[in-house]
This record gives C-alpha cells, sequence and structure tokens, in this order.
C-alpha cells in the first residue's frame, strides 16, 4: 500500500478505503436498509414538523395582525387587565387627540375603532356565547382583511334592520345562515340584560379558525342603542405598513407601541408580536418538544448504525487480518470504518432531506386541514388556520442533513475504535 | 216574606262588605303593594334544604343543598349531592364565593362570572344576589288585577328609573290576599321577555306567607327550565357568630 509522505492516506488509499466500505454496505443490505429507514424518517420528520410549526407561526401572526387585533392595539390600563371578561367599564378617552398622534407616527397607514363584549346568541331553541365585536363598518377595513373573508354582504350604511355577520361555523352550529333572524343577548354599559332580534347579512371563513367559530360582528350604529354604549370605544387598532420581512414590521410595531405609552400614561399599546406572545410561547414549548422526539429518533438511527457497524467488524474480523497483513496501519482500519458509518450516514441524511422535501413540499401547496382535525376544540387564542401550511426553511434542511451525518459518523467511531485496536495474528486465526 | 226581605238584605250585607274588601285591596298602590311582599319576603334568618333541578333539554341535573341566611345580605350554602358534595357558597354583602372540595380552593366570583347561570342553571349570581328595594330602582304602575293559577293578583309594571339595573322592566304578580309573587316576567330594554319565573308552592309559616317552589326559565332558548324547591324551612334561628366567616369555606 502506498501511504502520503505526511502519514495521511493518499488519494488512491481513500479510494481503496472508500471501495471496501461501500462494498460492505452493500453486502449487508438489509441490516443497512434499515438504519438508513430509521434515519430518513427522523431526519424527514424533523423537517416536516419544523415546517409545520414555523408554517403555524407565520400564520397565527398574520392572523393576529389581519384578523383579530392588528399590528398594534390600544385599549386602557384597565381594561386590558379585565380583557378577559371583556367589560364596558373603560372605554378610551380623548380619542380624536390620540387618533391624531397615532397617524403622526412613521409607518402607520390606518386606524379603527371597536368594542369588544360578550354576549349569547340564540336560535330561539339553543344558545351559544359568543365574542362580539362593534365595528366602524367604513374604517375598519382599512385595518383588518375580515370583508375579504365574508360570504353575502358587509354592512350597509342606510339599512333599517339591526345587522350581524357571523362566523360560518358558528351560524351553522345555530342551523342559521344569510338572511336568516337570531336573538343577540348581552349586556349594556349598565349591565342591564338586553335581547333584540339581527338580521344575518353575511358569514365569515376566514383562515383564523376562533373568528369562524366565536365571532361576531356588528356596526356601532347598531350597537350604540343595543350596549347603551354612548359613545365608548374600548379599542383602537393600527395597521402599519406592510414590510416583507415580517421581523421589520415587529420593530415598526413596537416603536409605535412604546411611542404611545409613553405619550399616553395609563394606555396600554401592544405590538402583535406581544398579543401573540402566550401563542409564540406554546410555539416554542412545540419546537423543543420536536427537538426531543427527534433526538430519540435520531440516538435510536445512531444507535442503529453503531449495530450496523460493529456486527460488520465481528464479521469481517479475518479481512481486517488480511488488510493489516497487506500493511494498512490501525488508523486505516478505523477509517475504514468509519467511512463505512459516513456513507450510510450521507444515505440515510440524504433519503431523509427528500422526504423531508416531499414532506414540506406536499405541506406548502396542500396543508393540513387543521379546523376539521380539530372537530369542536375551542383554539381560541391559538390564532390557528383553518388549513395549517407549512413554511420552507433551507435552514432546517442543512441543520438536518448535517446532524445526521455526525451522528452517522459519531455511531461508527466506537466499532471503528474496536476493529483498530485487533491484533493481525488473532485477527488472521479468528474462526 | 218577611223572611225573604231577610234573605235579600243579608246578600246585600255580604256583597256590600265584598265590595268593601275590593275596594281596601285595590285602593293599595304599587309601593304598598311591594311593601306587604318584602314583609313577607325579608326575614333575618332563614334555615332550609333546597333541590334545584336544572332541565338543560337533553340532560338534567339535580343539586341539592343546605343554606342558612341571615337577611339579603349574608348567606351560606353547601351543596350535598354527590357531585358537587362539599361545594360552598358564601355571600357577604355583594360579594360571593366559591369553595371547590376537590381543588380545595376558594373562588371569588365577579364581574362577567356573576352574569354566568349558577351551578348551570337559569338563575344567574346576579339575580341571586340581588338585594335593596325594588321600589328605589323602578317606577311602578299598577295594572288590572289578574287570575293566576286561579288566584286573584296585582299586576304590577316596573320600569327602571335608574341605569345600573339587571333588568330594564319586571312584571310581577302578586297573590292579593297572601302577598306572594305568582308570577315574574323580566323584559330587555326593547320589550323582548327575557325570563319568566312562576311560583309553584306557597307555604305559610306563622304569618308569613313563602314561595318555597319557583320555576325560571330562560324565554330567549326553548324549553328547559330551573325549579327550586325549599324543604324544612325555619325562620328566626340562631346563627353562630362566624357563620359567614371565609374560616368556614374550607372547614
Amino acid at each position: 500500500m502506498r501511504r502520503g509522505s505526511n502519514n495521511l492516506p493518499s488519494t488512491g488509499t481513500w479510494k481503496t478505503i472508500f471501495k471496501i466500505a461501500w462494498r460492505n454496505v452493500v453486502r449487508h443490505g438489509k441490516r443497512t436498509a434499515f438504519t438508513i429507514i430509521t434515519m430518513c424518517f427522523g431526519i424527514g420528520l424533523y423537517i416536516g414538523l419544523d415546517s409545520i410549526f414555523k408554517g403555524m407561526d407565520k400564520a397565527g401572526l398574520e392572523n393576529i395582525i389581519n384578523l383579530t387585533d392588528s399590528s398594534v392595539r390600544i385599549s386602557t390600563d384597565k381594561y386590558e387587565a379585565e380583557r378577559n371578561s371583556l367589560p364596558l367599564d373603560y372605554g378610551l378617552s380623548k380619542i380624536p387627540e390620540l387618533e391624531k398622534y397615532i397617524m403622526s407616527n412613521d409607518g402607520v397607514e390606518a386606524i379603527t375603532l371597536r368594542t369588544r363584549f360578550l354576549g349569547q346568541l340564540s336560535n330561539g331553541m339553543d344558545s351559544i356565547p359568543v365574542t362580539g365585536i362593534a365595528i366602524d363598518p367604513v374604517t375598519d377595513p382599512k385595518v383588518f382583511t375580515i370583508p375579504k373573508y365574508i360570504e353575502g354582504n358587509w354592512f350597509s350604511e342606510n339599512s333599517q334592520a339591526n345587522e350581524i355577520v357571523l362566523g360560518k361555523r358558528l351560524a351553522g352550529e345555530l342551523g342559521a345562515g344569510i338572511n336568516d333572524w337570531i336573538i343577540l343577548s348581552s349586556r349594556t354599559k349598565y349591565d342591564t340584560q338586553n335581547a333584540d332580534d339581527f338580521l344575518i347579512i353575511g358569514l365569515i371563513d376566514a383562515p383564523e379558525v376562533s373568528l369562524n367559530t366565536h365571532g361576531m360582528l356588528l356596526s356601532f350604529k347598531d350597537a350604540e342603542e343595543f350596549l347603551d354604549l354612548e359613545e365608548l370605544r374600548t379599542e383602537i387598532a393600527v395597521r402599519m405598513k406592510n414590510r416583507i420581512n415580517i421581523e421589520d414590521l415587529m420593530k415598526d410595531s413596537k416603536i409605535v407601541a412604546q411611542n404611545i405609552q409613553k405619550e399616553f400614561p395609563g394606555l396600554s399599546a401592544q405590538s402583535f408580536e406581544e398579543v401573540g406572545k402566550q401563542f409564540l410561547e406554546i410555539s416554542k414549548s412545540k419546537s423543543k418538544a420536536t427537538g426531543v422526539i427527534i433526538f430519540t429518533i435520531l440516538l435510536i438511527a445512531g444507535v442503529g448504525i453503531a449495530n450496523t457497524v460493529l456486527m460488520s467488524v465481528y464479521s469481517r474480523i479475518r479481512e481486517i487480518g488480511v488488510l493489516r497483513a497487506f500493511g494498512l496501519q490501525r488508523k486505516d482500519i478505523s477509517k475504514l470504518f468509519l467511512v463505512e458509518g459516513a456513507i450510510i450516514g450521507v444515505i440515510g441524511s440524504l433519503a431523509g432531506v427528500i422526504l423531508g422535501i416531499i414532506f414540506v413540499s406536499y405541506l406548502i401547496f396542500f396543508g393540513i386541514p387543521a379546523e376539521k382535525m380539530m372537530g369542536s376544540i375551542d383554539m381560541t387564542g391559538l390564532y390557528m388556520g383553518k388549513i395549517i401550511y407549512g413554511h420552507w426553511s433551507t435552514k432546517t434542511i442543512i441543520v438536518g442533513a448535517i446532524f445526521g451525518f455526525i451522528v452517522a459518523v459519531f455511531a461508527g467511531s466506537f466499532p471503528a475504535r474496536k476493529a483498530a485496536k485487533m491484533e493481525v495474528t488473532d485477527a488472521i486465526h479468528f474462526i | 216574606m218577611k223572611r225573604y226581605y231577610k234573605f235579600i238584605l243579608f246578600l246585600a250585607f255580604i256583597f256590600f262588605c265584598g265590595f268593601l274588601y275590593s275596594q281596601q285591596a285595590s285602593s293599595l298602590s304599587g309601593e304598598e303593594i311591594l311593601k306587604k311582599v318584602d314583609d313577607n319576603y325579608v326575614y333575618d334568618t332563614i334555615k332550609y334544604n333546597g333541590i334545584m333541578e336544572i332541565d338543560l333539554g337533553k340532560r338534567k341535573l339535580k343539586k341539592e343543598m343546605q343554606a342558612v341566611a341571615s337577611g339579603t345580605q349574608n348567606a351560606f350554602v353547601e351543596f350535598t349531592n354527590p357531585e358537587d358534595r362539599g361545594t360552598r357558597y358564601l355571600k357577604i354583602n355583594k360579594d360571593l364565593w366559591i369553595y371547590f372540595p376537590s381543588e380545595q380552593q376558594t373562588v371569588k366570583i365577579s364581574g362577567h362570572l356573576l352574569k354566568e347561570g349558577m351551578m348551570g342553571s337559569d338563575v344567574s349570581y346576579e339575580d341571586a344576589l340581588e338585594s335593596g328595594s325594588l321600589a328605589d330602582k323602578y317606577s311602578i304602575t299598577l295594572l288590572p288585577d289578574e287570575k293566576v293559577d286561579n288566584r286573584n293578583c296585582h299586576v304590577l309594571d316596573l320600569n327602571a328609573k335608574v341605569k345600573n339595573v339587571p333588568y330594564e322592566r319586571q312584571k310581577l304578580w302578586v297573590d292579593a290576599e297572601r302577598f306572594v309573587v305568582l308570577k315574574r316576567e323580566m323584559y330587555a330594554k326593547n320589550g323582548k321577555l327575557l325570563k319568566e319565573s312562576k311560583t309553584l308552592a306557597v307555604k305559610q309559616f306563622g304569618t308569613r306567607w313563602f314561595a318555597t317552589e319557583v320555576f325560571m326559565e330562560d324565554k330567549i332558548k326553548k324549553g328547559g327550565g330551573t325549579t327550586f324547591i325549599m324543604t324544612n324551612v325555619e325562620f328566626g334561628i340562631e346563627l353562630p357568630a362566624d357563620q359567614f366567616n371565609m374560616r368556614r369555606l374550607g372547614r
């Protein structure tokens, strides 16, 4: 065997080692295949799950901005502290002054006023709790994209009847449709029980599940009298100018929120990142949980690789002896088995990456029907879309491939060391 | 013939007395009728066993409880039915606490939770906590008498004169003889009927007439309702000094 001058194997030796290693990998086809399948499954799952979670995060943030809370949500501190019960006790004051200031901030595109309240919808037989939002039908579409997802009509300015827009699934549960009348009951600003008939003019079928299952909109024109609002407005929603990168939009929104809080003490201004904080925390936990699952799968794959290479060592002890007798150094023997592990790692990682790409492609083009899968489970606060689409991440694919390869090489190193330690005579005489 | 005249005279006297009585009864103002209702309803202390039968349409629930109360301000209720055994309610003035034995935790009911149905019933915590004279909050109009379950009733139409009332309008049918509310309707601002309660049983305790069985119905949805039955009712009992103390909740 020719050796390089600096004690490293020459290209020829590497070629020989690779040839022998490849032959061994192919020779133990079934064993290798099982190991490769485990690795492929682990890496593919990692890439796929990461794509789902990233897709959920992106869709969730977009839902907050476009459908539920806007880029910056402003209300009073007291209201924010009791937000869960949506009280009609803490309205915003000095609204014109506040509006003027918000619009003077860089990047602010539009604003709208909203008042949220709790109510019950009844079809005369059953009643369902709902989260109602009183809106300005003219300015609201400048901030939110809800009208894009309406079947039927948006609020008309001259209508005499009480009009209401409902989540499509909510209407379905009540057995109601467009042009049906429905009873809405709620408490007025003064806590007096009220109920009235409302005409369903539109149904919301948005990519935000909570809006479809619990959402209900009515115009300030009808809400004023029904809720005795006396012009009470509980929040201002702000639309920021769009940015290609969501992180940039996050920064812009944060700056505007900080400016408002500084200028108007007693107000709570929250950027969409803060609004979705809880949801992003859940997302982080999900990523951690995925990490643990993937690590376990790759650990199993690693043990499989170690086992495959170790079996290969034991089944070829005499061959090792012959190779050593032909002049192969201990290091070369070690390298031979390391290369064997590396070959399995490369094939497994490549297969995993291909499986992951197929999985991600499916998720990007078709998605997972979350709404159907979740059934009647309440998904309020999860900002989850009806269909969860995947998100392409080159970084994740590279990380998955490299990690799989490292695990394979690491797993092969133990049997490789064991093979290198064998004495020539013992190996040749091994039966 | 003389006998015949005497009989006519006797009948005339009876009719006259009846007329006088009816004149006296209907001459009561709405406030006076409500005062008489309050006299029956308001007590120093009360102790009773209660049963709440909740008809949710698809399923029915039965809650049993032991309750003591001092006036309309303080009350202590302990549920005794197997599903809720040990759950306790303590009401002090306008505050309400619930003790859950499985979690060994006490929760204060406030804000929007007060508007929820009590133990899934049609009676909200707010309904149960309502105290103070109706005459202070509502202007009263006396409507012509009507019959409820064959009993002559004064009909009171109550319209809110202040804004902070749970119902904009209420209509009460008060037994003209016993001064117990036999029927009550609660209306929304626009006149829609929200809830209706009917008294199913009235008992006399000394000079006091008291409704011991009441049915409450949510009129926004069809069917269902809650029946509340009181048994072993005792008035004017002695209560320990710490009866309405937070420490009692977790004991």
